[in-house]
């Protein structure tokens, strides 16, 4: 018996536990929006590359989407704060779907609004599609029923890279911000 | 018994409980509204469209998310409440589409809203501005 159990401790000590599966879908490998160049709300050029040292997150959305959007908005901000001193750590970033209405002035009131440290994208209007094709992604422009105003139905998914800009999670918008927020603490352990 | 029948049936047959919005950052022309629509009464109602002077047009939307994506669509025909039921407008699912602001909608403030119901006929409700970090 004894010696069984030596045998069994030599063989688990010789292979190390499996890492748990992330609550989010793993997608690390993947490289989408890592070689884009967008404007932030400064007028300045970025690119995933400059947020490294940061896990990123990226969110699509608009200023004049009511519901999903500040909805989401409001549950990343919770998702830095649940992290506390690890939330400096986090960086979010909305890229916006409706360049044509939201200015880069006003881009830049909403996402700060939800979280001073947010940061707003806005590709030209006709560089959207490319932006968005390059997260694999939609956003198409819908008419109210009046056709005098349109909304945007885009993607809702949350993009997460890790702290050397790898990409390495995707998760729905309404996942649960604590699952989030611990699979980004296993992100921030990690790097 | 009786008195319970007496009661609801002069209790107004529809009323509105923990009706709010977002507060908004300047330039931003829209924001969702979301309350509780309570029918006590015996007979379904439905709530047909609701206007406010701070805001040039206000529809009832719907919200769905399906593959990933987000997407927004005009209730037609109104939000039926039937008998004696409760109805949620609230985040991520049916919802009041506040468009055209006139002025950034502040913390803290009570806006006029009125809702236009098929039986209940008009009635008032102010809707509660909260801080966008506080409201899912």
């Amino acid at each position: 018996m004894r010696g069984i159990i030596i045998v069994l401790s030599v063989i688990f000590a010789a292979c190390a536990p499996p890492p748990l599966p992330f609550n989010a879908t793993e997608v690390t490998g993947v490289s989408y929006g890592t070689q884009l160049q967008i404007p932030d709300t400064q007028g300045k050029s970025r690119s995933l590359a400059d947020f490294s040292g940061k896990i990123t997150v990226v969110f699509f959305g608009f200023t004049s989407c009511p519901d999903v959007c500040p909805s989401t908005l409001m549950r990343l901000g919770q998702l830095r704060k649940s992290l506390g001193a690890d939330g400096a750590a986090v960086r979010v970033i909305l890229v916006t779907v409706d360049p044509e209405r939201d200015t880069a002035s006003r881009l830049d009131a909403y996402v700060k609004n939800f979280d001073p440290s947010f940061i707003g994208l806005r590709p030209e209007p006709a560089a959207l599609e490319s932006v968005v094709k390059a997260f694999h992604a939609i956003a198409v422009k819908v008419p109210t029923a009046d056709g005098t105003d349109y909304t945007i139905d885009h993607s809702s998914t949350i993009y997460v890279y890790d702290q050397n800009t790898r990409m390495r999670l995707i998760a729905q918008a309404d996942m649960p911000i604590e699952q989030l927020a611990a699979d980004l603490r296993r992100l921030i352990a990690d790097s | 018994m009786f008195v319970y029948v007496g009661i609801a049936s002069a209790a107004p047959s529809i009323q509105i409980e923990n009706a709010r919005t977002r507060s908004t950052a300047p330039g931003q022309t829209v924001s969702g509204g979301y309350m509780t629509l309570i029918n006590n009464g015996l007979t379904a109602d439905r709530l047909l469209s609701v206007s406010a002077s701070w805001a040039g047009m206000i529809e009832i939307h719907h919200t769905s998310m399906d593959g990933g994506v987000m997407r927004m669509r005009e209730v037609q025909g109104g939000v039926p409440i039937p008998a004696n039921s409760r109805v949620e407008l609230k985040p991520r699912g049916m919802h009041l589409m506040l468009m055209q602001l006139a002025a950034p909608l502040e913390a803290g403030r009570s806006m006029p809203l009125l809702l236009q119901f098929e039986k209940a006929g008009a009635v008032k409700v102010s809707l509660r501005v909260e801080a966008v970090g506080q409201m899912p």
